[in-house]
C-alpha cells in the first residue's frame, strides 16, 4: 500500500493512497483547515492559493498525488514567516480587504513575491496578482498594501513604472 | 478617533474568519442538487440507481417532499412577494432549478451519486412564467404625450443590459443539523439572516425559537445572496439523515448557471426639451426581465423607476417600472437594486441629448437635477438634502473635466475620450412613515471591554468597522476596547440584514441608540456621574475619564425607525482610451464624488468605492452570461464570466461631499457602482463619435458600432 504524505504548515499528514483529490479539498475536508477558502475550483479566482515547496499554486487544481512527498504551506503558517508578518501588517494597514474570501489567497503570493526578492515595477506587480480575483476591493488599496509590503522592490505606485 | 484598522481585518488575512462552509461542524455530509435538464417541463425522478451507489445516505425526490408536507413555497426574496420557490421542482420552470438532491458520506461518492439520479424532463409549454408586474410614478400617459407635443426637440432611446452572473468570490453554500432537542441548526450566507429565519421556520414547521442560525460572515454578496435559497432543503436532509449536519456547497458552475443572475433590463426613454436643454416631459420605462420567478425583480424594477423619476424632476415626468419573465434562470437585485439599471439609460440618453444641442453634459445635468428643497416625484416627500451640484462641481474640478474635454479629437488608432454621469440612490428602503426601515442594536459592557451586537452581518463593506467607530464616539471616552459581534438574529427579529445601503443609515443609527443608553446606565452607577456631548468624527478620545474597574455586565438596546429613504447623489467622471483596430477600450481613470452627508470611516468609504467602480467597469465593458441559443446558461464560471483583474482597473479618485449642516451619514453601498457604465458610455461616444447601446460594451461590440459607421479603420490591418 502506498502510503502518501503531505508536510502541511511543518506537520507531515498522512495523505492514505493519493489520488486526484484536489489538494485544496483534502486540505479542507481531511484536514479542517478552513484557512484554505475555495472560491472557483477552476484556478481561476486565486482564494485557495497555498505554497507548494515554496511557490504559489491554486491548490483546487493540485491533484493529492502531485502534492504527496511535498511541503506546503498555507496562510496561516506563511503569515507566521518575518516576510508573511510584513504582509499582514500591509493589508491591515491600508485596508486591503473587505469581505476577505480571496484575502489569504492574496497574502500568500504577496509573501512569495518578497521572499523571492526579485524587484518589480507596479506593472509587473498587477500582473502577478492578476491570477487573484477580488469582487470587492478594486484592488487599489491591495496593490498599495502589497508595494508597502515589497518596500524597495516595488516600484513606485504613484508612478507609471 | 475613528478606528484605524477594520474589526474583521486580521481574522480575515488570516483565514481564520469562518464563512458558512467553513464554520459547519466537520466530520459532515456532503449534498448536491440535480437540476431540470430541461424548461419548462414536468421532471420525473427516478431515484434508484444513486440509492444503490456507495456512500449515500439520503435521496429526496419532489415526490418524497410531497409526501412529507413539505411542498411548502415561499418567495426567494427575504423582503416578500409571490410565494413561487419551492425546495425541489416537479415541474421545473427554467434549466438549473433544482429537481432532487443527494446526501453522501464523501465528495466523490455525491458526484457519482447524482449522476445515476435518473431524471426525465416532459417538454411542457403550459408550464407559463408568471406574468408581468408594472408599477408608475408621476405623469399619466396622456398628460406626457400632450407635454412631449410642445416640447422643442423630443428624442426617443433605448438600452439594454444583458445578464450576468453577481460573481461574489465565496460559492453560495447552506448546511444545517439537528440536535436532540428538535432545534435546527443553520449556516448560510445569505445576505439577511432575521428574515430568512422567520421564513425558514416556517417552511419546516418549527418556531422560530428552535431555529437557531449561526453568524457568519459573507464572501461577497451585491444582492446575489440576499435570497431564502436552500436553508428549507438542507433542514429536511439533515432530518433525512438523522440530524448530522450536511453541506450543501455549489460548485462556481453551478453558482453561476443555476443561482441567481444579475437582473438582465431594457430602458426605453422619451425626452422633450427646449433649445437650452432644459428638460419639460420625460418617460423612462425600465423593464426587468425576472426569468422564471417574480423575487426580487417587482422591487428591482420598482426602486429604479423611483429613483430615475426622483433624478430628473421635470414639469411632467412619468417612469414605469416592469417585470417581463420568462423560463430561465431567475433574476436577483444586483447593487443598486434597479437604479444601476435605470441610470445607465437616463445618463446615457442625457449625453446623447447634451451632444445633439451642443451642451457640456455637465451643465446640462446642473440645469436638470434635483437638489436640495426639491420634490422627490416618485414618493412625493420634500430633499430636504442632495448634493448633486457639489459633487458634479466638485467632480468636474478635480478630474479636469473642461480641459479634457477641450482637448483636439484623436485621429490615430488610439482614441481618448472623458464623459460623466450623475447618479441618485436610497440610504434605506424605507418608503414614507407608514413603510418605515426598522433597525434594533445593542450594546454591553462585559469582561473589560464593551460589545456592540447587530443582526446585520459584515459581507464585507466594512459595516462591523462603522459600528465600532460610531459606538466609539459615545463610549470611546472609558478608554476600553469595543469588538462587535453578530448577534443571533432571534434577538433582533425583523432586522432585514445587509442590503440596500442601509447598514449605516438605518442600522448605524440604532448602534449610536444603545451605545448611548449604555452609556446613560454605566454614569448613573458611577460615583462621579461624567456628562459631555457625543463627540463627532476625527474627534480624539481623551484620557479615560473614571474607571469602568468591575463593572458589568452591563447591557442597553437602541432602535431607530428610518422614515425616508435618505437620498444619496453622485457623480462618476471616466476618461477612457479606445483602440479603434481592435475595439478594445481601457478605462484610464475614473473620479466618483459622493454626497454622504457625514463621513464616518474615511477608509471604509473609500474602499467601497473603488470597489464599486470596479464592479462598474467589468459591468460596462466585459461581465456577462454565456447564453446557447436556446436560453440555456453556458457559462462555467470566471473564465467566461470575465471579472476585472488587477490588470483592469482604472486609477480611481474617490471624492466625498458632506453637509454643512451635519446631516446624518447616508449610505454608500450601492452607490459607487450606479453611474460608471454610462460615464464610460459616454466617454466612449465622446472618444470614437459612435454611441454603443448595449452592456457589455465588449471589444467586438465596439469594434462592430466603430466599423458599421466609419468602416474599417485607416492603416489597420487584418492577418
Amino acid at each position: 500500500m502506498d502510503e502518501g504524505w503531505v508536510d502541511v504548515d511543518g506537520t507531515r499528514r498522512a495523505a492514505g493512497t493519493p489520488d486526484i483529490t484536489p489538494l485544496a479539498r483534502w486540505l479542507r475536508d481531511e484536514l479542517g483547515a478552513t484557512q484554505v477558502k475555495f472560491g472557483c475550483g477552476e484556478g481561476t479566482c486565486g482564494a485557495c492559493t497555498v505554497l507548494m515547496d515554496d511557490v504559489p499554486v491554486p491548490s483546487c487544481l493540485v491533484p493529492l498525488a502531485r502534492a504527496s512527498g511535498h511541503k506546503v504551506a498555507t496562510v496561516q503558517a506563511v503569515l507566521e514567516t518575518e516576510h508573511g508578518g510584513r504582509v499582514a501588517e500591509a493589508f491591515a494597514a491600508r485596508s486591503a480587504l473587505q469581505c476577505g474570501f480571496c484575502t489569504p489567497g492574496f497574502a500568500v503570493t504577496v509573501t512569495y513575491l518578497l521572499d523571492r526578492g526579485r524587484p518589480l515595477t507596479m506593472r509587473e506587480l498587477r500582473s502577478e496578482l492578476a491570477g487573484h480575483l477580488c469582487r470587492c476591493t478594486g484592488y487599489q488599496q491591495i496593490l498599495l498594501a502589497a508595494a508597502d509590503a515589497l518596500g524597495d522592490l516595488a516600484g513606485d505606485p504613484d508612478g507609471s513604472s | 478617533m475613528a478606528v484605524a484598522e477594520r474589526v474583521d481585518g486580521r481574522a480575515k488575512l488570516q483565514g481564520r474568519a469562518l464563512y458558512a462552509a467553513d464554520a459547519v461542524p466537520r466530520p459532515h455530509l456532503f449534498a448536491g442538487l440535480v437540476a431540470a435538464p430541461d424548461a419548462p417541463a414536468v421532471i420525473t425522478v427516478d431515484p434508484a440507481p444513486a440509492w444503490r451507489m456507495p456512500g449515500v445516505v439520503a435521496v429526496l425526490t419532489p415526490a418524497d417532499l410531497a409526501a412529507r408536507h413539505r411542498d411548502a413555497r415561499w418567495c426567494a426574496s427575504p423582503h416578500g412577494g409571490p410565494r413561487e420557490t419551492c425546495m425541489l421542482a416537479a415541474r421545473a420552470r427554467y434549466a438549473g432549478e433544482p429537481v432532487a438532491a443527494v446526501v453522501a458520506t464523501s465528495r466523490a461518492e455525491l458526484r457519482a451519486a447524482l449522476a445515476a439520479v435518473g431524471v426525465r424532463a416532459t417538454a411542457d409549454p403550459g408550464l407559463a412564467p408568471p406574468g408581468l408586474t408594472e408599477v408608475a410614478y408621476g405623469a399619466e400617459l396622456d398628460e406626457l404625450e400632450t407635454a412631449l407635443a410642445s416640447c422643442a426637440r423630443v428624442y426617443a432611446h433605448r438600452y439594454e443590459i444583458g445578464p450576468s452572473p453577481f460573481g461574489f468570490i465565496e460559492p453560495v453554500a447552506v448546511a444545517a443539523a439537528w440536535d436532540g432537542t428538535g432545534t435546527c441548526h443553520i449556516w448560510s450566507c445569505a445576505q439577511s439572516p432575521a428574515l430568512a429565519l422567520a421564513e425558514v421556520a416556517g417552511i419546516i414547521g418549527v418556531p422560530a425559537g428552535q431555529v437557531s442560525w449561526y453568524p457568519t460572515y459573507i464572501g461577497g454578496g451585491f444582492g446575489g445572496k440576499d435570497q431564502i435559497s436552500y436553508e428549507p432543503l438542507t433542514a429536511v436532509l439533515s432530518s433525512a439523515c438523522g440530524g448530522r449536519p450536511v453541506l450543501l456547497e455549489l460548485s462556481r458552475a453551478e453558482s453561476t448557471r443555476c443561482w441567481p443572475k444579475r437582473n438582465p433590463a431594457t430602458i426605453e426613454l422619451r425626452t422633450g426639451t427646449d433649445t437650452a436643454g432644459r428638460i419639460l416631459a420625460r418617460e423612462v420605462i425600465l423593464t426587468i426581465d425576472a426569468g422564471a420567478d417574480h423575487g426580487h425583480s417587482p422591487d428591482v424594477a420598482d426602486n429604479g423607476a423611483a429613483l430615475s423619476a426622483a433624478l430628473y424632476p421635470a414639469p411632467v415626468t412619468r417612469t414605469v417600472g416592469r417585470t417581463v419573465s420568462s423560463p430561465v434562470l431567475p433574476s436577483g437585485g444586483f447593487r443598486g437594486y434597479g437604479g444601476t439599471e435605470a441610470l445607465y439609460g437616463v445618463e446615457a440618453s442625457l449625453d446623447e441629448i447634451a451632444a445633439d444641442l451642443g451642451i457640456d453634459p455637465v451643465d446640462i445635468r446642473l440645469r436638470n437635477a434635483l437638489s436640495a428643497g426639491g420634490t422627490d416625484i416618485a414618493r412625493q416627500v420634500a430633499v430636504p438634502s442632495f448634493g448633486i451640484a457639489e459633487c458634479l462641481r466638485q467632480g468636474a474640478e478635480a478630474f479636469g473635466w473642461s480641459a479634457a474635454r477641450s482637448r483636439p479629437g484623436d485621429r490615430g488608432r488610439f482614441r481618448r475620450g472623458v464623459g460623466v454621469a450623475a447618479l441618485i440612490d436610497t440610504s434605506s428602503p424605507a418608503q414614507g412613515p407608514g413603510r418605515p426601515d426598522h433597525a434594533t442594536a445593542a450594546c454591553r459592557l462585559d469582561a473589560g471591554r464593551f460589545v456592540v451586537e447587530v443582526a446585520a452581518a459584515e459581507i464585507g463593506t466594512g459595516s462591523h468597522t462603522v459600528f465600532a467607530a460610531l459606538a466609539d464616539r459615545v463610549l470611546g471616552r472609558y478608554g476600553m476596547p469595543i469588538e462587535v459581534e453578530q448577534a443571533d438574529p432571534r434577538l433582533f427579529p425583523g432586522d432585514s440584514g445587509t442590503y440596500g445601503s442601509r447598514s449605516s443609515y438605518v442600522i448605524g443609527k440604532a448602534v449610536t441608540s444603545a451605545a448611548t443608553a449604555l452609556r446613560q446606565v454605566i454614569e448613573a452607577q458611577l460615583a462621579h456621574p461624567v456628562s459631555g456631548p457625543v463627540r463627532k468624527a476625527g474627534e480624539t478620545a481623551g484620557p479615560p475619564v473614571g474607571s469602568l474597574d468591575g463593572f458589568g455586565p452591563l447591557r442597553a438596546e437602541g432602535t431607530f425607525s428610518a422614515s425616508d429613504a435618505g437620498l444619496v447623489a453622485g457623480a462618476q467622471f471616466a476618461e477612457v482610451l479606445v483602440d479603434t483596430w481592435a475595439g478594445a477600450v481601457t478605462v484610464e481613470r475614473v473620479c466618483s464624488v459622493h454626497d454622504v452627508g457625514s463621513l464616518i470611516d474615511h477608509e471604509r468609504a473609500a474602499g467601497q468605492v473603488f470597489g464599486g467602480v470596479t464592479q462598474g467597469i467589468g459591468l460596462a465593458l466585459t461581465e456577462t452570461l454565456c447564453t446557447s441559443p436556446d436560453g440555456m446558461p453556458a457559462s462555467r464560471g470566471f473564465l467566461d464570466h470575465l471579472v476585472p483583474t488587477a490588470l483592469d482597473v482604472a486609477s480611481v479618485t474617490a471624492l466625498f461631499v458632506q453637509d454643512e449642516a451635519g446631516g446624518p451619514a447616508r449610505g454608500l453601498g450601492e452607490a459607487p457602482v450606479m453611474a460608471v457604465a454610462p460615464a464610460i458610455a459616454n466617454a466612449i461616444a465622446s472618444a470614437v463619435g459612435v454611441r454603443l447601446r448595449a452592456l457589455p460594451m465588449t471589444s467586438e461590440r465596439v469594434l462592430d458600432a466603430i466599423e458599421a459607421i466609419q468602416g474599417p479603420q485607416e492603416g489597420r490591418k487584418d492577418t
